[in-house]
């Protein structure tokens, strides 16, 4: 038996569509940039416009979110304690490369409070603490070349910018793939994108707790 | 009540503001401007310019015994001449910078690695001969001949390396290239007799009288009558009329004092006409621009600007698409502005203004000290103030000196449309988008290893479809290189340039071409026919003609057979070489309507900023040009051949200038990148694939999902 508990709280659901579509954009108007005549015919000066405008919504979501976690005190959801990446980490991994397959019960439950499963939180630590931030910085010293020259100039100027934003965009894409794709290994393939709709999720722990078990 | 007060507000409001409008008018009619307390300009006022005595070299007046007319003495009772002739690079043509900082007479042997020129310019081949020369190519004299035409007077042509005027150079045993000239039909070296020539002095009146008569003055140099040059340039004007016996002077038109009118004169500051009679021969009137490709239109031939006002549509060319040119040949023409507004006298009260950080102190933001008109008149220096460009031979001390377009222009309160305008400004130069295009030919190759029957190189244009200079031709234009190039800000930018190959014969390591004597005589016989070697050798339809389409030197039977006649003339090692010399585009301003706008122009791989360019049709002799060294330019990017044997140049997108977005790509960067995304997604399906598998296996076996 499982119970239907609220999961994401409506902020949390809309602060996360807002960085999925901004992600999306930025990927798609920073393709049309970089391969003006590639497969997505935005037209370069749109791009650029589309680019600067979803980047500074984005920057300022992940600010938003990052003081909505801080003041909410539910910072230490995303960050992974060592035994989440070993043995956790490991017996998360030994499921998805294994137990998926043979139609094992998914070996962790989660909570609201749990929400996040050992790889999840070592991956969400480093795309929110590394990739992230790498994008932002980089995108908004490219953006402000012309009003923090000298900062520019310190990183070592576009040629160094330029480069580490465009790696930093190839390792998003690939991670938006696997994120998406994740998503359907829940209960159902729509229950993990119904519950980031809805903000509802079965959990089997909420149960035995809700029965005192 | 409440309706009450608000019609008492408001009546209030407007009055006080009737009346504050009312004193901002009056404030406005009491303003004194510049504008406002300018003099108008009288029509048909008398010149200030007084009548002029015209004396002889000797102080004679020039009635007298019919003499020769001396600028520098008759000028020189109000100017002082000397110090013109000195301040002046027109006439110098880069002697003095040999004497200004000269030790002593050895330096000014150098005089010839400064006069236009001894480095090789591709366009004359031609240059004065060195006293360290092996051989005699070009002495002075030959020089004056040849280079007069486009030279003003003074300067090497009026006097000797070693200071003395020409006139006085006394002939030794030993052939120099100050006393002899070499005899074309027998190769052997002759005195010139400057007791009968005379020198070239400065020529006041080439670029200071209206409507001066260039043709006279140089048929004079031509005929080696050096000392009548200027005297030449009034033909026109009927104060002195050509006779068999040389000139005449037309005495109706002195007064009793032998002087002479200014009304007939019409001396001026110069007009830009006078300018073109040496740099651009492209007319500046009412009628339609017209214009050829030669050498006596020299800045179309090097880079294809023309500086005039008129519309490109009302052109007498054949424009390609000629009813959509709206834009004026220059914009600036467009504007009224003239040569001198820009390359002005450096002491000019009018112009040297300094500004705050230029040679002023801080605390001052306008240094009101002027010279006076009259010292200026006296002593106006002759140097005038001129830009960067690539082509600049002389006078590089004053590179820069002109207002370049952000001291007149404030490209920042405008560009609206242009996001990171810092960036753009700092990386491009103003033409880059201003000149995106040239609409008239220019040179783009010059082959000197083989000579067409005429005896000319072989020339190639760009920019038209067709014969250079002829009618039926479509002239459709050339965009300009990318080259970075030091600017007048002293900042290295992206800059529109005009590239010229040429390729040339030297005698074993020297860097320098061979004499064209050398050259002429072994591809010519005596008759002026070609060679029958060469004909042998290079007539491929054995026509016994040697057509322009047969004149390549493309194998290595030819290239031997031009060694071995080169050998025969005394060419030791003959071996080609090949330049490539920019020249910077800095007219032919287009209007703002038809500058670049559009991203596309630059941020995409195949776009202006990174398109191959043509060179030339072939590399004679396969060899591959190089920039010319020193001309402050940098060519990112490498010269390749295509697969038709025609030579390109191909910009590198390098990242280490500049980043373009759209147009840079990121070799290992994107292929990283792309594998991470590839190997994800190759995971991601045979992960989903094998799930939908082993699910509907354990289905059909009845278990659950």
């Amino acid at each position: 038996m499982s119970a239907k508990v609220l999961f994401y709280s409506l902020y949390e659901r809309i602060w996360h569509w807002i960085q999925a579509v901004s992600v999306v954009v930025l990927l798609a108007s920073g393709f049309a940039i970089t391969f003006v005549d590639g497969l997505i015919p935005l037209g370069f000066e749109t791009s650029v416009h589309l680019h600067h405008v979803v980047g500074i919504v984005l920057v300022v979501n992940a600010a938003l979110a990052l003081f909505y976690n801080v003041t909410g005190g539910v910072l230490q959801r995303y960050i992974p304690a060592l035994e989440e990446i070993f043995p956790l980490g490991f017996k998360h991994a030994g499921y998805y490369l294994f137990g998926i397959f043979k139609g094992e019960a998914h070996p962790f439950d989660k909570t609201p409070d749990k929400r996040l499963l050992p790889l999840q939180k070592v991956t969400y630590f480093i795309v929110l603490n590394l990739l992230l931030p790498l994008m932002m910085v980089t995108g908004l010293l490219k953006l402000g070349v012309d009003v923090v020259p000298g900062w520019v100039a310190l990183s070592g100027g576009l040629k160094v910018l330029g480069p580490l934003h465009r790696l930093g965009a190839w390792l998003f894409a690939a991670f938006l793939i696997l994120h998406v794709y994740m998503t359907t290994t829940g209960t159902t393939i729509w229950s993990n994108l119904a519950a980031m709709i809805t903000g509802y999720e079965h959990s089997k722990t909420c149960d035995q707790e809700d029965r005192g078990a | 009540m409440k309706n009450l007060i608000l019609i008492s507000v408001t009546w209030l409001l407007g009055g006080a503001g009737g009346l504050y409008a009312q004193d901002t008018v009056e404030a406005d009619e009491l303003r004194v401007t510049l504008k406002s307390i300018r003099p108008k300009l009288i029509p048909g006022a008398k010149s200030l310019h007084p009548d002029v005595v015209f004396l002889t070299r000797d102080g004679r007046k020039v009635l007298d015994d019919n003499g020769a007319l001396s600028l520098e003495k008759s000028c020189g009772a109000c100017h002082d001449t000397q110090y013109i002739e000195k301040h002046n690079y027109h006439a110098q043509v880069g002697l003095s910078e040999a004497s200004i900082e000269a030790a002593g007479p050895q330096e000014h042997a150098q005089v010839g690695d400064f006069v236009m020129l001894r480095g090789f310019d591709p366009l004359i081949y031609r240059r004065l001969s060195r006293s360290t020369d092996e051989k005699l190519d070009l002495g002075k004299a030959a020089w004056i001949q040849l280079l007069g035409p486009r030279h003003v007077g003074g300067g090497p042509a009026f006097r000797a390396q070693n200071g003395k005027m020409l006139e006085d150079l006394k002939v030794g045993a030993e052939v120099s290239p100050e006393t002899h000239v070499l005899e074309p039909k027998t190769k052997t070296p002759r005195p010139w007799d400057y007791q009968k020539s005379g020198g070239v002095e400065l020529n006041c009146l080439l670029c200071h009288m209206q409507n001066p008569d260039n043709r006279e003055r140089i048929d004079a140099l031509e005929q080696g009558r050096f000392r009548w040059a200027s005297t030449a340039t009034l033909v026109r004007s009927g104060i002195v009329a050509r006779t068999e016996a040389g000139f005449t002077w037309n005495r109706k038109m002195f007064d009793a004092r032998g002087a002479v009118t200014n009304q007939v004169l019409k001396l001026s500051d110069p007009p830009s006409d006078n300018c073109r009679l040496c740099h651009a021969k492209a007319c500046r009137c009412s009628d339609p621009v017209v214009f050829e490709n030669s050498l006596q239109n020299w800045s179309a031939e090097t880079t294809g600007t023309i500086f005039s006002p008129e519309p490109m549509r009302k052109s007498g060319m054949n424009l390609s698409g000629k009813p959509s040119l709206n834009s004026a040949w220059d914009v600036h023409a467009e504007r009224l502005l003239g040569c001198i507004d820009c390359h002005h006298a450096p002491n000019n009260p009018a112009y040297n203004q300094k500004d705050a950080g230029e040679d002023m102190q801080d605390h001052l933001r306008f240094d009101a000290r002027r010279l006076g008109i009259e010292a200026y008149l006296r002593r106006p220096d002759h140097n005038l103030v001129k830009g960067f460009v690539t082509q600049t031979v002389v006078a590089r001390a004053y590179d820069g000196t002109m207002r370049g377009c952000r001291d007149c222009h404030r490209p920042e309160a405008v560009h609206e449309f242009l996001p990171f305008k810092k960036t753009h400004f700092e990386k491009l130069s103003c033409q880059t988008c201003h000149i995106p295009k040239i609409f008239a030919p220019a040179r783009s190759s010059t082959d000197w290893t083989l000579l067409d029957a005429d005896g000319q190189p072989l020339v190639a244009h760009r920019g038209v479809s067709g014969e250079i200079n002829d009618p039926l031709s479509i002239i459709d234009g050339y965009q300009p290189v990318l080259l970075w190039h030091v600017d007048d800000q002293d900042v290295c930018r992206l800059g529109p340039h005009n590239l010229v190959t040429s390729w040339f014969w030297s005698q074993g390591d020297q860097e320098s071409p061979i004499r064209y004597i050398d050259l002429y005589n072994a591809l010519f016989e005596q008759d002026g026919g070609y060679h029958p070697q060469v004909i042998a050798g290079f007539d491929a339809n054995s026509d016994g003609r040697i057509g322009l389409d047969e004149l390549r030197l493309d194998t290595d039977e030819k290239i031997n057979l031009m060694k071995k006649r080169l050998e025969t003339q005394g060419v030791e090692q003959p071996t080609v070489r090949a330049l490539m010399h920019p020249y910077t585009i800095a007219h032919g301003v287009l209007s703002a309507d038809m500058a670049v706008k559009s991203c596309d122009e630059c941020h995409r791989p195949a776009a202006r900023i990174g398109k191959m360019y043509d060179l030339a049709r072939y590399a004679p002799a396969g060899v591959m040009p190089r920039l010319l060294q020193g001309s402050d330019c940098e060519m990112a990017g490498t010269v390749l051949t295509d697969q038709d044997g025609a030579l390109k140049y191909k910009p590198d997108l390098g990242i280490e200038k500049l980043y373009v977005h759209g147009a840079v790509r990121l070799g290992w960067t994107d292929l990283l990148g792309l594998i991470v995304l590839l190997a994800t997604g190759l995971g991601v399906l045979l992960h989903g694939g094998l799930r939908g598998f082993t699910t509907r296996m354990r289905k059909s076996r009845g278990g659950g999902s």
